[in-house]
Parts: C-alpha cells; sequence; structure tokens
C-alpha cells in the first residue's frame, strides 16, 4: 500500500494552504501524514529541517492519542506548543493526517484555530483522494542498478 | 507506507531499526550520519535522556536517487528499545516500510535479543501485518567484543524462518557492516514496492532477497 497524489491534486491542497497561511499569518503550514511525511507546505520562512520538524511533530501529536485513551478520550482534536516567540498548533484531518501551522507573534491561538479548523473541512474531500494505488498516476518505476542507494564520502579503510 | 508525490518527483520510504536496549541502533544512525555523503543527508535528530537512551525515537532523513527521475527519500528511525516503552515502538513501527533488526552478539544479550524480536512480530501483528510482509534484514552487531555468540548460533535464534533474511555482521561504532545493511533493506524495500503495485518493467533488483511467506 502506498499514498500517491497527482499533480492536480497537490496544486488543490496547496491553494487551500496557501490561504490559510495568509488568512492566519502564519510562517508555515504542512500537511504531514503520521509517519512525518510531508505531503504539502506553503512557507514564508525558510525552515532548513523541516523533515525533522515533521516527524517529530507527527510523533509527539500521535503519540497524545494513548493519553487521550487514558482519560476517557479517542482523541484530541487539536494541540498547542505555545513559545516566547513561535507556537505550533496541530490538528487531525481525515485519512490519518496532520495539519501543522507554525506562527509567531503577528497572529494568535485564537485566529489559527479558526481558520485551521475551517481549512481542514476544506481539505476534507481532496485528503480523501489521497490513496493509491492510483491507476490515473501512471507510475513506472526505473532502478538505477549501477549504484548502491547510498554511498560513504570516503570508503573505509580494507583491514585483514 | 511508502508516500508518491507526482508534483514533487518524490518517493518517501520509512525504515526503522528495532532491538533490544543498548544494542547499537542509535550508533547506526549516527555513523551514517556521519560517514555519508553530505548531499544526501538531512538533520540526525536525537531524544535521549541524560543516560544516552533513548525516549522517544531518533530520526534521520536520507536522499537517494537510485530510482530514475525521482528523489527517494528515506526515513530513518530508532525505537527505544526499554521494556516500557512498548506504546512507542508501536507508534514507530506503524506505516514501516523495511526494518533493520539490530541484534547485540553478548551471549548475556540472547534473550534481550529473542524477546525484542518477538516484541517486534506483536507490535506488527497488532498492526495487521506481520514481519513476512515487511522487508527486512539482521545486523549482529558488537563482533568486536570478546564474549559473543557465534553467527550460526545467532542465525538459530533469529533467522530460521522459512525464508532466511540478509544478515550482517557488524560493529557499528566503527561503522562496520551499518551501511551494508541499510543499503540491502532499501533495495529490498524498493524491490517490495515494485513488487506489490507491479510497477515499472516487472523486473526486480538482482541480489534481492524478501521474505514472504
Amino acid at each position: 500500500m502506498y499514498y500517491s497524489m497527482t499533480r492536480e491534486l497537490s496544486e488543490k491542497i496547496e491553494t487551500l494552504l496557501s490561504d490559510l497561511l495568509v488568512r492566519a499569518e502564519a510562517d508555515a503550514v504542512f500537511l504531514c501524514d503520521r509517519g512525518g511525511n510531508i505531503m504539502a507546505q506553503k512557507t514564508t520562512e525558510h525552515y532548513v529541517h523541516e523533515e525533522n520538524i515533521a516527524a517529530l511533530a507527527a510523533g509527539s501529536f500521535f503519540a497524545t492519542r494513548e493519553l487521550a485513551r487514558l482519560i476517557g478520550e479517542p482523541e484530541f482534536k487539536y494541540i498547542f506548543h505555545r513559545g516566547d516567540r513561535t507556537s505550533i498548533y496541530m490538528q487531525h484531518t481525515p485519512l490519518d493526517m496532520l495539519l501543522m501551522v507554525v506562527f509567531g507573534k503577528a497572529s494568535n491561538p485564537g485566529i489559527v484555530r479558526l481558520y485551521a479548523e475551517e481549512t481542514v473541512r476544506s481539505l476534507a474531500p481532496h485528503i480523501e483522494k489521497i490513496a493509491g494505488p492510483d491507476e490515473t498516476v501512471g507510475l513506472n518505476i526505473e532502478i538505477d542498478r549501477s549504484q548502491e542507494p547510498f554511498k560513504r564520502a570516503t570508503e573505509p579503510e580494507k583491514t585483514g | 507506507m511508502a508516500f508518491v508525490n507526482m508534483a514533487r518527483k518524490e518517493i518517501a520510504f520509512k525504515i526503522v531499526y528495532y532491538g533490544p536496549a543498548l544494542g547499537g541502533k542509535t550508533t547506526n544512525l549516527e555513523q551514517i550520519h556521519g560517514a555519508i555523503q553530505p548531499e544526501s543527508r538531512g538533520e540526525l535528530t536525537i531524544l535521549s535522556t541524560r543516560q544516552d537512551r533513548t525516549l522517544f525515537f531518533d530520526f534521520l532523513p536520507l536522499r537517494s536517487d537510485i530510482i530514475r527521475g525521482f528523489s527517494s527519500k528515506f526515513q530513518l528511525y530508532t525505537v527505544p528499545g526499554q521494556t516500557i516503552y512498548n506504546e512507542t515502538r508501536k507508534l514507530v513501527l506503524r506505516h514501516v516500510d523495511g526494518i533493520v533488526f539490530v541484534a547485540d552478539s553478548q551471549w548475556e544479550k540472547m534473550e534481550d535479543n529473542t524477546l525484542s524480536f518477538q516484541n517486534m512480530q506483536d507490535n506488527l501483528r497488532e498492526q495487521n501485518t506481520s514481519i513476512d510482509q515487511i522487508p527486512y534484514a539482521l545486523q549482529y552487531n558488537k563482533r568486536d567484543l570478546p564474549n559473543i555468540a557465534p553467527v550460526h548460533y545467532m542465525d538459530f535464534l533469529l533467522n530460521r524462518r522459512r525464508v532466511r533474511v540478509p544478515r550482517f555482521e557488524s560493529i557499528a561504532i566503527e561503522c562496520r557492516g551499518v551501511f551494508e545493511a541499510l543499503n540491502t533493506v532499501s533495495r529490498m524495500v524498493l524491490a517490495a514496492f515494485i513488487r506489490e503495485h507491479r510497477l515499472g518493467h516487472g523486473e526486480l533488483p538482482e541480489d534481492v532477497c524478501i521474505s514472504k511467506e
């Protein structure tokens, strides 16, 4: 099983994320799966380690599901991490995905939550199309057999 | 579960390093991060306690151009080995595409190895999958220590399923056997992805062994 997203679907989702970015006056908006894969993103700030941010956010968000269960809740719908300068809002979406909004002092949690909830409703029919295998994708995979997937910067010294 | 983004021409896979506590899972990621070509690596995130025990997970994103026309992303995770963190292990295992099981070769760790391997099977079963459906390789680590079990004994404990999987002797702290395991599992993951979805030209990469009942 794998997820797939066509170019057309990607553009529709990114348009909705752009709207959220502007209206919520956020620094960045990510849509990621529970494994921390970034499905789509829109940012005004450049984050060098965005893959790490997504992986940690997804891990921490979905870890709270067990916490919710222990207090008799099926899940927490959203989570805030509030910082002095920058904060993070995370909300669950269909297909077990996560909408994450990074915002600074230009915005506030109430505004972010309002627009994020609206965006999740708009995203829902599109997210449900992220599924695979999608025959329209016409994926053709060709492996480069002349090389290993990963190489060392320098080969180790031979011993013995 | 792999993710294909046609707009970005990206394919992402998840590889998890599993095994008993203090077996060398984090060391594998540290060595890969330190030795790999810089253009292939992202930032290494390590979430450990003051005693250098993995608390949540470690994470290292890698990029490869092994698939022509696509950027292949391999996201490497470790699980916390300590018994009490089983919920975290289940979380990290979700949607896994491939596993490197890092076993500790010391005689006194054989029970920990088998318990951890059994725990991995149980956790996969809870997620409606099984070790027979996930490409994996074994890494027998710490082969430089004096009190180690012979490879054939570790095979007897960990590699006696109907289909034998690739296994590597390693000294992770010296980066020996680390890239061999990573590259083999990565190729197994690619082969499984192609086979399961009948993609590409219907051919599998050579020298690839996949455990499948």
